[in-house]
């Protein structure tokens, strides 16, 4: 159907409407007409650029909206007046249109799209189930669950309203959420509701009744009792894991709750340290739950290519190589591939003077199209390490929980799939981790501190100790690199002095080769307390065999961890302006340096010199700008930086 | 110069390095614009492979041609690892779906 008509209203400088707009604004008004919801309610939802389909009118206004306003963009099928989504076909390429309403900026209307998004939602699946009962399957239980009481809680709170007992909760809750309003004035709302409104069953009784509503939609949060010094979890699990009930750690013998004063022995114990943990399983069910995502999730699967080019992580050679080990995995491409990341923040920078390092764990889907993957809402927060410590190695005790659902995960949970109205068996691998550097350490096993830093070269590194400098340098690492007849490689004066380089560049570990290394090594979760393993530092660098080598498929991945382009660019790029800029204290450039480079480089116009006054003089090095090239640059920078806000604060107004 | 956040770093590295540096001399400036425009090509949105062939060899390069500039102390974990980082692109696709800006907004 040709839509072109839609964004083609007036005829040029504006000499009125175009009759085949006015035409198509008429069939629209009858298609909107035939909806069920307008013959009940004798009013439709407005699609023009103002009201963005989110009020309601007569089908007259609508019109009017419609001749003055003109549609709302991107609005070539009318989901809102009864059309339905096209499949994606194997052809399709770019982005989707209309699938994604992934809304940045306020809360509250983030809040509001929310509603609508699960209201629109449940219509459809309701419409959908009545006309095709016998060809689809029902979802099962516990998705069914969640759809009646979507239903349930979606009901219009009397016949017409455009709210149902769902959005009033919600925007309760957003209330509170948004400004930070006590419990009690919610309390006070909701009663002033059922004071004014006739109806009243539907209406929340007080917060605590609204917020239960929705916890019930929502997804579950765990709290995981800790020992204080993070040596173990006092949880259960499926893998013979019994420790829920102990009442000290195993370990360290720490008590888990503070001490009860005496007489008061009827309240709950209170934990020393909890850890949340957000269980990925549903949060993935509700990926094929929802409409919007259910038909993305396949994405990578209907737009494979083998073009040579990369567009996404299912054009790389992990994952490919992935596909070829579990075919039986990749048959399925509704199966879900999970990237995790884990990083630290300081939670109270400004106010407190002790540091408090926390560690989120998030757990992202890269089934989805480039535009929609990394986005936030498509993020699943999956741990929450407390501090206040940094977990160092023993991160692996708070990842445990995550990596039991991830093993369930590769043996497969039954979903409903809502986009095809079927249940299957959903699988999900984890891909890779996103770390910085640091973490990398932390999640790989492999320490990121001293000579053996670089994860790939392993052992086969010639990084060595500066005498004077005290610091470990990679200088002269990289001409192994080289093709053997480079000139480089011969150079026995702009390298190390008098060292010719013939060496090849060091192999790096197949996956399997590194199982076989570690897979003797303790782990973290049986004795947190094993100490520095015996040549560490000399011949490796391991700390622990990681968790997430008890992922059955983890020697199958080729990119187990990435190192984060971000990090390394930015110190990269601090390092270059720093000694480039000659500035103080931070750069690499300073008098040790210069003595370290009379003991391993030909370079005798960057040595210190003796002055006749007996103080050592440091030669301006031609790699360093002077102090008026430098004030010049700073200045041009400055310039640079108002054009920017100058050029931003325009483009908001213009916005 | 105080206060660069990442992203600050990233559109100086890619974009405003080789201008601001210009008055360096030329066997200085050389290398740290191949170094800007090794992150550039590396940070696009779409790689082939033959373009990733080409950077992996030559990011050795660069690094040797720093070396014979900047002093041994320059050279830290971080001015090596960006040799590997190629293979990774290779291996694991853009970088976008696997640095952490997303996750540290």
């Amino acid at each position: 159907m040709n839509r072109g008509w839609m964004y083609d209203r007036y005829y040029s400088g504006r000499r009125g409407l175009k009759e085949s707009f006015v035409n198509g604004v008429e069939q629209f008004a009858i298609k909107a007409c035939e909806q069920q919801s307008y013959l009940d309610e004798r009013h439709t939802r407005c699609p023009c650029n103002k009201c963005h389909s989110t009020h309601i009118f007569l089908i007259e206004m609508v019109k009017v909206h419609l001749y003055k306003n003109g549609f709302m963009p991107n609005y070539y099928v009318w989901i809102d007046h009864g059309e339905e989504q096209p499949h994606v076909n194997d052809n399709s390429v770019g982005p989707s249109s209309s699938g994604l309403n992934v809304v940045e900026g306020e809360h509250f209307m983030a809040m509001n799209e929310m509603v609508f998004d699960a209201l629109r939602q449940h219509e459809r699946f309701e419409s959908s189930d009545l006309n095709n009962m016998d060809e689809h399957e029902h979802p099962n239980e516990e998705d069914q669950r969640f759809y009646n009481l979507l239903l349930e809680a979606n009901k219009p709170l009397f016949k017409g309203a455009t709210d149902s007992k769902l959005s009033v909760c919600v925007r309760l809750l957003a209330c509170k959420s948004n400004w930070n309003v006590p419990d009690q004035c919610l309390d006070f709302i909701t009663k002033i509701f059922l004071d004014i409104t006739p109806t009243k069953e539907k209406l929340p009784k007080n917060y605590y009744d609204a917020k239960r509503l929705v916890s019930k939609l929502g997804l579950e949060v765990k709290r995981i009792d800790c020992c204080v010094k993070g040596c173990m979890l006092f949880y259960d699990n499926e893998y013979g894991k019994n420790d829920g009930g102990l009442l000290q750690c195993k370990f360290c013998h720490k008590p888990r709750y503070y001490p009860q004063r005496l007489g008061r022995t009827k309240n709950k114990p209170i934990p020393m340290k909890t850890m949340f943990y957000l269980p990925i399983i549903p949060r993935l069910k509700r990926l094929f739950a929802s409409i919007q995502t259910a038909y993305q999730m396949t994405w990578h699967y209907e737009n494979r290519r083998d073009s040579g080019v990369l567009r996404h992580p299912c054009d790389g050679e992990a994952w490919k190589y992935f596909d070829k080990i579990h075919p039986d995995f990749a048959a399925e491409p509704r199966n879900v591939r999970l990237g995790l990341c884990s990083d630290g923040f300081n939670l109270f920078i400004q106010t407190s003077s002790k540091p408090y390092s926390c560690w989120p764990v998030i757990v992202t889907p890269y089934n989805l199209p480039p535009e929609m993957c990394m986005c936030r809402p498509y993020m699943f927060l999956s741990c929450l390490i407390p501090g206040p410590c940094n977990p160092k190695t023993s991160i692996d005790v708070y990842l445990e929980p995550l990596i039991d659902d991830l093993k369930k995960l590769w043996s497969g949970v039954e979903t409903y799939d809502i986009s095809r109205k079927k249940n299957f068996m959903m699988r999900a691998a984890l891909m890779w981790t996103i770390n910085d550097f640091p973490a990398y350490g932390m999640l790989s096993g492999w320490g990121t501190q001293g000579k053996l830093a670089c994860p790939y070269c392993m052992d086969d590194t010639k990084a060595f100790r500066l005498h004077y400098g005290g610091k470990n340098s990679w200088f002269d690492l990289h001409r192994r690199f080289l093709p053997n007849d480079h000139t480089f490689r011969r150079n026995k004066n702009a390298f190390k002095k008098g060292k010719v380089e013939m060496g090849g560049s060091p192999s790096m570990l197949t996956s399997e080769q590194i199982w076989h290394e570690i897979k003797d090594l303790p782990k973290v979760i049986d004795n947190p307390h094993v100490g520095k393993l015996s040549g560490y530092g000399e011949w490796h660098n391991w700390t622990k065999r990681s968790i997430f080598w008890d992922l059955p498929y983890w020697k199958d991945n080729m990119l187990r961890h990435n190192l984060d382009v971000m990090h390394i660019e930015k110190n990269f790029f601090d390092n270059i302006f720093n000694t480039v800029m000659d500035v103080k204290g931070k750069t690499k450039d300073n008098d040790k340096a210069r003595k370290d480079i009379a003991l391993y480089c030909r370079r005798p116009d960057l040595e210190l010199k003796l002055n006749i006054n007996g103080k050592m003089l440091k030669p301006k090095a031609n790699y360093t700008l002077t102090i008026e090239e430098a004030k010049l640059v700073c200045r041009w920078i400055k310039e640079l930086r108002i054009l920017m806000v100058i050029h931003r604060t325009w483009l908001g107004v213009l916005m | 110069m105080s206060g660069m956040k990442s992203h600050d770093c990233h559109v100086f590295m890619e974009c405003l390095l080789p201008i601001a540096f210009s008055s360096l001399p030329v066997h200085a400036l050389n290398p740290l614009i191949e170094v800007s425009h090794f992150f550039r090509d590396l940070c696009s949105t779409t790689l082939t492979n033959s373009d990733l062939a080409k950077m992996e060899e030559n990011i050795p390069i660069i690094l040797c041609k720093l070396e014979r500039i900047f002093p041994p102390a320059f050279f830290d974990s971080m001015e090596h690892l960006p040799i590997h980082l190629a293979r990774e692109a290779r291996l694991g696709g853009p970088v976008q779906y696997r640095w952490m800006y997303p996750f540290e907004r």
